[in-house]
């Protein structure tokens, strides 16, 4: 036993617990409610000093004890267990009757008796249904025997990361990879501009290291890799004047202008802006359209046209393997590292709206729609493409109809519009420093995390609060280490889940 | 209000400041039981070193008055003692709260029994008293825990009473018959006092010796005989105590710095500097509080209405009910 409840309310359970115990923010205790049969599942969220004896004693003691440090002079202090002891403040998860998990709205009797939740206690997460595994539950700063993950089918409610520098995103996105390459149910497209995710790093490991990796990932780079790649090659005859509203600030008589370009040139608006020249745009115009717009749009469409992604020929092109890829439900990787940002978010923007397109195109056909697999597009410092409209916020709003989620990661939510954030349902939370990035996630998680504040300050690297819908409360993680991780897959040459493919 | 308002109370510090300052020459103390006479003098201050290990035992009792019927009381009591050294507390012994009825009838004659019971021989004084009665009781009780305490201790080892060794009337055979026992094994009885109420004509006599003697030793430990022959003293038990205690020690024993000394080695616990610590922790044990009292007058009545009494029945016989409710 730890300690015993003292009181207070349904929101906030206060218990002492031993002077020599050392209890951590964010451990999940239980409260054994021996008088209702029930098990009180309690969250610590702050921790307090407590002393027997008035306020005045605290104080005249600390000062006897500076004096004698002062003077030297040995001291010594009994009994100390009965003297002191601490406070546990807690919020109250949810309670076991019967089996069955419920929310808080009962308290546990007077002086229920506190311990370390064990194994067996958390029997009802294994019902939760997940087939992502993330890693494994965490009870303050201990790891707890019980595995944790979410389900697959959330992924096209959109899945927020919001972490610091240095708390681990990647490695839980490698993670997050590893397991659906092993379930082989989804397809996950991961625009990777920092090419951490392919090698990995000088002390981690890559996806390309991941055993079923041969099968299950597929490997997209302008430029050469190590291990099998294909080279990513967009054609200018797939970007559309809406691509380039995502990434380029345009002026109203610029927009007019290109889609006049759009308009009259069909898919090949992009290739003859930057082929033709400005007298003779302005002809086909009319002379509607002045040279100074043509300039500063042939200008944008040169910086495009000079990528070594960007390519002339219409058949040269890699997005529709991708799809397929996709649809084979496989973990498509992106490696866009070395590129300019705007080609990157080029790349992430034509296939982030292929993808929905695609879908949108799909849901047609009610039957053949059911067996196509979500598919999650991740994008890192997604702040650039969710504070405004374009086809990220397009896919936050009604992606998930479509079964095409967006996994955003980010240092900064509050950068992002909140009405945006709001769609999305899952919240991996690995430990934000700024308060203004703490409050925009409080507000908009599907769980109550307001008293976990704390907590997610005190986030250790790896350490991590999920928050999805349906989950009994936000589950505290230690999200495996993916090094260790993808040695479970070692062996495993599963073969890829077939779809069908007279669909498409 | 005018000088002539305040000229009598001014008057009265004024001639207690100027008494202080001389610390010499005879001085009537006053006692409970009555007065006695100290011969002061600075000399007689005397300087001590606390040993650095000592076995004791502290022994405490409460006693509290639960419902009051007028002519009968319901008292409660709960004593015990704890062993220490100087490492900390290595056996305690805390009885069960005792609770009895005590009638202007029958207090006398509890009392008398349970004294004979322990002495063998009638009470030197019966207290008049349901209350007194009460307290003389847990007063005997707290012998008898001594009594017990005393089997495991050993020679030169201590035990330490809370309060003065003098002045209880009713109990003075049974202090002289436990000083002499613990003489007989080698032990050392004393009496320590968290209040005293010793006092001259003018001055509270523990904060009027404690000043002269820091005067003296400055940050130093020390203890003043104000009387050898009635075994009292003043104590300073810590270095850097803001407090000095009247102890009682047995006037047979012969060496009193080597008992001051062991004292000392309890007294250096930072939660109570200069006061024997387990002291302090036995009175946590044994207190009753008014929350205490608050709880077992609920549970009597409780008990009464659920036996079929009502509560006019209850507050007849406990009319003054604000007492129970408070």
């Amino acid at each position: 036993m730890l300690g015993r409840i003292i009181g207070r309310n349904a929101t906030e359970i206060v218990f002492r617990y031993p002077y020599g115990e050392d209890v951590k923010i964010g451990e999940i205790l239980v409260a054994e409610d021996e008088e209702n049969d029930n098990l009180f599942f309690l969250r610590v969220v702050d921790l307090q000093y407590g002393q027997e004896g008035s306020e005045k004693w605290g104080y005249r003691t600390a000062g006897e004890m500076m004096l004698l440090d002062e003077m030297e002079q040995p001291y010594s202090m009994r009994e100390k267990e009965r003297r002191l002891f601490k406070i546990g403040i807690c919020a109250p998860l949810g309670y076991i009757h019967d089996g069955k998990f419920r929310k808080p709205k009962a308290i546990p009797s007077h002086f229920s008796k506190v311990r370390r939740a064990c194994r067996e206690d958390y029997k009802f997460l294994d019902k939760g249904g997940w087939d992502i595994e993330i890693g494994k539950l965490r009870s303050g700063e201990s790891e707890v025997d019980v595995k944790v993950g979410i389900d697959g089918n959330l992924i096209s409610h959109h899945i927020g990361i919001f972490a610091t520098t240095g708390m681990g995103k990647s490695n839980l996105m490698r993670v997050f990879a590893a397991s659906a390459m092993a379930s082989g149910r989804y397809g996950l497209l991961i625009i990777d501009p920092h090419g951490e995710y392919y090698e990995g790093g000088e002390e981690t490991k890559g996806l390309r290291h991941h055993p079923m990796a041969g099968h299950s990932l597929v490997v997209y780079s302008p430029h050469h890799l190590s291990g099998p790649h294909n080279t990513l090659k967009i054609s200018a005859y797939e970007i559309t004047v809406g691509d380039l509203q995502n990434i380029f600030s345009f002026t109203e008589a610029q927009r007019d202008a290109l889609y006049a370009l759009s308009s009259r040139f069909g898919k090949e608006w992009l290739v003859n802006l930057h082929d033709m020249e400005n007298e003779e745009l302005v002809d086909e115009f009319g002379r509607r359209i002045q040279d100074i717009t043509f300039s500063v749009l042939k200008r944008r469409a040169e910086r495009i046209m000079r990528s070594e992604i960007i390519h002339r020929d219409e058949n040269v092109a890699v997005t529709d393997s991708i799809l397929n890829n996709l649809k084979e439900g496989k973990v498509v990787l992106v490696d866009t590292s070395g590129l300019y940002e705007y080609e990157e978010l080029l790349a992430g923007v034509v296939l982030a709206r292929r993808v929905l397109s695609h879908n949108k195109n799909a849901y047609r056909d009610k039957e053949a729609f059911g067996k196509l697999p979500s598919v999650l597009i991740t994008m890192e410092e997604a702040q650039r493409v969710l504070k405004a409209d374009g086809i990220f916020a397009q896919i936050a709003r009604e992606g998930r109809k479509f079964k095409v989620g967006l996994c955003a990661i980010t240092q900064q939510p509050k950068l992002i519009k909140e009405e945006l954030l709001s769609q999305f349902n899952t919240f991996f939370i690995l430990g934000l420093a700024d308060e203004g990035d703490r409050n925009i996630i409080k507000s908009s998680a599907k769980q109550d995390i307001s008293k976990v504040e704390k907590e997610i300050q005190t986030l250790e690297a790896g350490e991590a609060l999920i928050t999805y819908p349906g989950a009994p409360f936000a589950i505290p993680a230690k999200i495996h280490w993916y090094d260790d991780y993808i040695k479970n897959f070692e062996g495993e040459g599963k073969e890829p889940v077939k779809f069908d493919e007279a669909f498409y | 209000m005018d000088k002539k308002t305040f000229g009598r109370a001014f008057d009265y510090i004024k001639d207690a400041i100027e008494k202080s300052r001389y610390f010499e020459g005879e001085a009537e103390i006053g006692l409970e039981e009555g007065e006695f006479v100290a011969h002061l003098h600075e000399s007689k201050f005397k300087k001590f070193e606390g040993k650095s290990k000592a076995k004791g035992a502290a022994i405490d009792g409460s006693s509290l008055k639960i419902l009051d019927g007028h002519f009968f009381i319901i008292g409660s009591r709960r004593v015990g003692y704890v062993i220490a050294d100087e490492n900390g507390i290595t056996d305690r012994r805390i009885w069960n709260t005792d609770m009895e009825a005590l009638s202007k009838y029958d207090a006398k004659e509890a009392f008398k029994e349970k004294y004979e019971n322990f002495m063998q021989n009638p009470p030197p004084k019966i207290p008049e008293s349901v209350e007194e009665a009460n307290d003389a009781i847990r007063g005997l009780e707290e012998h008898a825990a001594a009594r017990e305490a005393m089997g495991k201790l050993g020679e030169g080892d201590i035990i330490m009473m809370d309060g003065s060794l003098q002045g209880s009337e009713y109990l003075s055979d049974v202090i002289e018959e436990n000083c002499r026992i613990a003489l007989e094994k080698g032990l050392h009885l004393v009496g320590v006092c968290k209040r005293s109420d010793l006092y001259t004509k003018k001055l509270p006599v523990l904060s009027w010796v404690k000043r002269r003697g820091d005067k003296i030793f400055g940050k130093e430990r020390w203890y003043y005989p104000l009387s050898e022959e009635k075994g009292i003293y003043i104590a300073k038990f810590h270095p850097v105590s803001k407090f000095s205690f009247r102890v009682d020690i047995n006037p047979m024993e012969k060496d009193v710095e080597e008992i001051m000394g062991k004292i000392a080695v309890f007294s250096n616990d930072v939660s109570y500097l200069g006061y024997p610590y387990p002291l302090a922790v036995i009175h946590r044990e044994v207190v009753l509080t008014s929350e205490d009292g608050m709880y077992f007058r609920r549970v009597l009545r409780e008990m009464a209405l659920k036996s079929g009494y009502t509560i006019d029945d209850w507050e007849e016989l406990f009319f003054d009910y604000h007492e129970y409710l408070g």
